[in-house]
């Protein structure tokens, strides 16, 4: 029956399946059918079927499968490319929208540039939201805009809306009428209150227009750098795997293409205060998922650790909480690890006094509707 | 938003988006339409259809498609007419089948 | 390996102890298309389900499996709290914690739930069918049209279930797949289907659901046997019970059917283009119709001759 020994090898069981098919997805039908079933479950819940599917498809190693694995992946596979789908819909209809009148820098972030720039993530790449990146100065004229043409903004209470504005560096999300895709509004990448303060406009000023397109997209190592940055800066990390996949993928795309990308990622990691996210990034892609990184790089990177207390302790939460739970046999201490992270993600995101208001807002309010 | 446009689209020419983006089918008259940057599905009558599949492929303005387009009872030139068409270009416009040069 | 020929052990080639004990420990049972895995710890419902998956094929152990699902019965306190059933999805519970005495409605919906939410390998319309000489028939509706009514009176009349909520295909093929499940009857349907047919293996009934009382009608052991037979449609039927109005089927326009069947399914916008492509083949090929009705045996009797004469 359950015990701490049998939930510690399911976890790592999980790990291991895990590492393996991102690694090697060719190597999927190889396993056997029970460890097939965890994987594909495990795969499900950290949003990484669809990814998995095109990535065996482009290796034609689909056939190999009973039916039942291919019927989830196909699953995967178009439920991504519908959302892939949505998005790019919703940014054709905010180009129209911003077509006349003042021609704003609009840069888009993440799963739209990924989408956009054809990179190898993309395919099977489950995302949320559109995210649009524009100058601080602008950000107020692109809501105008898109509110007059149809888009709504979130209804929050005052004191979200209030929060929103005042401390984050995002609008509270806009959508469409007629539409459900989420559009957030970015002047940074981080919010104001953040512990790490990125400069919002040096990212604007190195992205590109792409032709023909009214939207521009990060430089490289922005991509990479927001990517680096909003995993470990900005979120929880529980069941975000994926996004580790994303960096692994993005890095190994840049640098394999030109190897300076490498010397140039440390520079702009200086250049944006974003040292620390880098350093965590690159180690956990370089432990779970075997990211190579040049050693002429590897001193630079080691000055930007933290205590290496700090860096024992990462190092026993973040796996925990990266990789799912196995999910019959769900282990308690990695809930600690994902509460403890997730207190981290707020004490990065604004001050101590801030998070007591905000927590405490959170909580008297989940304690009223429940009264 | 389709108000305001419609105000100055008369100066404006409409022409069908690519018909690559465009899948059709049709029974008795209607048609049922596959848009496949937004992958939704629309429902048009026989006018609307061959306004899109047909007319504007060569860019023609506001007026012309209400020329062409008549009302079933009364003038094409009626101020009221060419209201209705405007309406109808801008929703196609804002689904995504026709575009303004 | 999803293939049971006809030969395979099923649930009910085991006791009824024997059951009990494999749904505590966890039961694979195939139900068209998917490989289900199901874990029951509740002592309360397992006589009903052995009576209602009796003719399912077992799956083994080593399977992969389209879902793994849960019941949980978590024990009241008595006079300060009911006992609830907790249905959960690979370790998560997409609802909150339900009666104990719907343990069975809440399982059965929590396994439609979970296909619906998944299934995007397939188009999934929401409609009932049935097949009759190798042609399925569409019954594609809302819920409360009563569907489910018909698709129960059709099978217990010679026609064969496919499913009573799925109208499942892949797309790229003409064919839909059969998904027997229990057919959930809901209040006076229930004694509509007791009154039509005295085959009909009827669960406990079960009142205060969240759609009133429902029961589960067996699904008849020749469309499970069978459920691997898939079918091209010949007939779109969208059926509408109206009370006191005589039966009636009236030809539909095809945009019209086009329409309703594209809004009502589950997942016909996800699929994008392949969905178009399916239900505008669909569409094509099959007549159309609306159908309206307020009698069973009368409706089961005009279906019937109207497919009758049509093959």
């Amino acid at each position: 029956m359950t015990t701490p020994e049998s939930v510690g090898r399911a976890a790592h069981e999980v790990r291991k399946l895990l590492n393996l098919v991102v690694r090697q997805p060719e190597r999927l039908p190889e396993l056997s059918l029970p460890d097939l079933d965890l994987t594909l479950r495990a795969a499900r819940r950290a949003r990484l079927l669809g990814h998995l599917g095109y990535r065996l498809r482009d290796q034609g190693s689909t056939n190999q499968l009973p039916q039942v694995a291919l019927d989830q992946l196909h699953g995967g596979m178009a439920m991504a490319d519908a959302r892939a789908r949505l998005a790019s819909w919703e940014l054709d209809r905010i180009a129209w929208a911003m077509s006349s009148g003042r021609q704003v820098p609009l840069v888009v972030m993440k799963g739209c540039a990924y989408l956009f720039l054809r990179l190898p993530n993309a395919p099977g790449r489950l995302f949320a939201d559109v995210d649009l990146m524009v100058a601080e100065n602008d950000l107020h004229y692109v809501e105008e805009v898109l509110e007059d043409m149809g888009w709504e903004s979130a209804e929050l209470t005052p004191y979200d809306d209030n929060y929103y504005r005042r401390w984050t560096h995002e609008l509270p999300p806009l959508t469409h009428v007629e539409r459900e895709v989420e559009i957030d509004l970015h002047h940074n990448i981080l919010p104001r209150t953040a512990r790490l303060k990125p400069s919002g406009e040096r990212i604007l000023a190195q992205s590109h227009r792409l032709p023909d397109s009214r939207y521009a997209v990060p430089c490289d190592e922005d991509i990479v750098l927001h990517a680096m940055v909003h995993l470990m800066f900005d979120s929880d990390l529980a069941d975000k795997l994926r996004d580790l996949v994303d960096i692994a993928d993005l890095l190994d795309h840049f640098a394999g293409a030109d190897a300076a990308f490498w010397d140039r990622l440390v520079l702009r990691a200086s250049e944006l205060d974003l040292r620390r996210p880098a350093y965590y990034s690159l180690r956990y892609a370089s432990r779970l998922l075997d990211t190579d990184y040049p050693e002429r790089i590897a001193g630079e990177i080691r000055r930007w650790a933290p205590p290496w207390i700090v860096v024992r302790i990462m190092d026993r939460l973040v796996p925990r909480a990266l990789y799912p739970q196995h999910p019959d046999l769900p282990s308690r201490a990695t809930e600690l690890a994902r509460l403890l992270l997730y207190v981290r993600s707020h004490w990065l995101r604004m001050p101590p006094w801030l998070l007591a208001y905000h927590l405490s807002v959170k909580f008297l309010r989940k304690n009223l509707r429940l009264a | 938003m389709e108000s305001g446009s419609s105000t100055y689209t008369s100066a404006r020419l409409w022409r069908s988006v690519d018909p690559d983006q465009l899948l059709w089918n049709g029974w008795d008259d209607e048609h049922v339409v596959y848009h496949r940057p937004s992958g939704r599905t629309h429902f048009l009558n026989a006018a609307s259809a061959a306004l899109v599949q047909y007319f504007l492929v060569e860019p023609r303005s506001t007026q012309a498609v209400a020329m062409s387009f008549p009302p079933p009872d009364g003038p094409a030139d009626s101020p009221e007419h060419h209201e209705e068409i405007a309406l109808l270009l801008a929703r196609l416009e804002h689904l995504g089948m026709i575009e303004r040069i | 390996m999803t293939a049971n020929s006809t030969g395979a052990a099923r649930v009910g080639d085991l006791s009824e102890q024997h059951f009990g004990q494999r749904l505590h420990d966890g039961i694979g049972v195939q139900i068209g298309p998917f490989a289900a895995r199901i874990v029951v710890r509740s002592e309360r419902i397992v006589e009903s389900l052995y009576r209602l998956y009796r003719d399912y094929a077992l799956l083994p152990d080593d399977t992969v499996f389209s879902f793994h699902v849960r019941l949980d019965e978590r024990r009241g306190v008595p006079g300060l709290r009911a006992p609830r059933v907790r249905f959960s999805v690979d370790g998560r519970a997409p609802h909150e914690d339900m009666p104990a005495e719907q343990a069975l409605a809440v399982l059965e919906w929590g396994i439609n739930l979970v296909i619906a939410l998944r299934s995007h390998a397939f188009l999934m319309l929401h409609s009932a069918i049935a097949e009759f000489r190798g042609h399925a028939m569409l019954l594609p509706a809302a819920p409360g049209a009563g569907k489910t009514t018909l698709c129960a009176g059709l099978s217990l009349s010679g026609w064969r279930l496919f499913s009573d909520e799925f109208g499942l295909m892949r797309p790229g093929t003409p064919d839909m797949l059969p998904v027997p499940r229990p057919l959930a009857l809901k209040n006076e349907s229930i004694s509509v289907i007791r009154g039509f047919s005295a085959n009909a293996n009827l669960g406990p009934e079960i009142p205060g659901t969240r759609k009133g009382t429902v029961a589960h009608l067996r699904p008849p052991g020749d469309s499970i046997l069978r459920s691997e037979d898939a079918a091209p449609v010949r007939w779109l039927v969208f059926p509408e019970w109206r009370p006191d109005t005589p039966c009636a089927l009236i030809e539909l326009p095809k945009q019209e059917g086009f329409m309703h069947l594209a809004t009502n399914a589950f997942n016909y916008e996800l699929l994008g283009e392949s969905g178009y492509n399916a239900v505008a083949t669909l569409i094509g090929t099959a007549s159309c119709h609306r159908f309206v009705y307020s009698d069973l045996n009368e409706a089961v009797a005009l279906l019937t001759d109207f497919a009758n004469d049509d093959t």
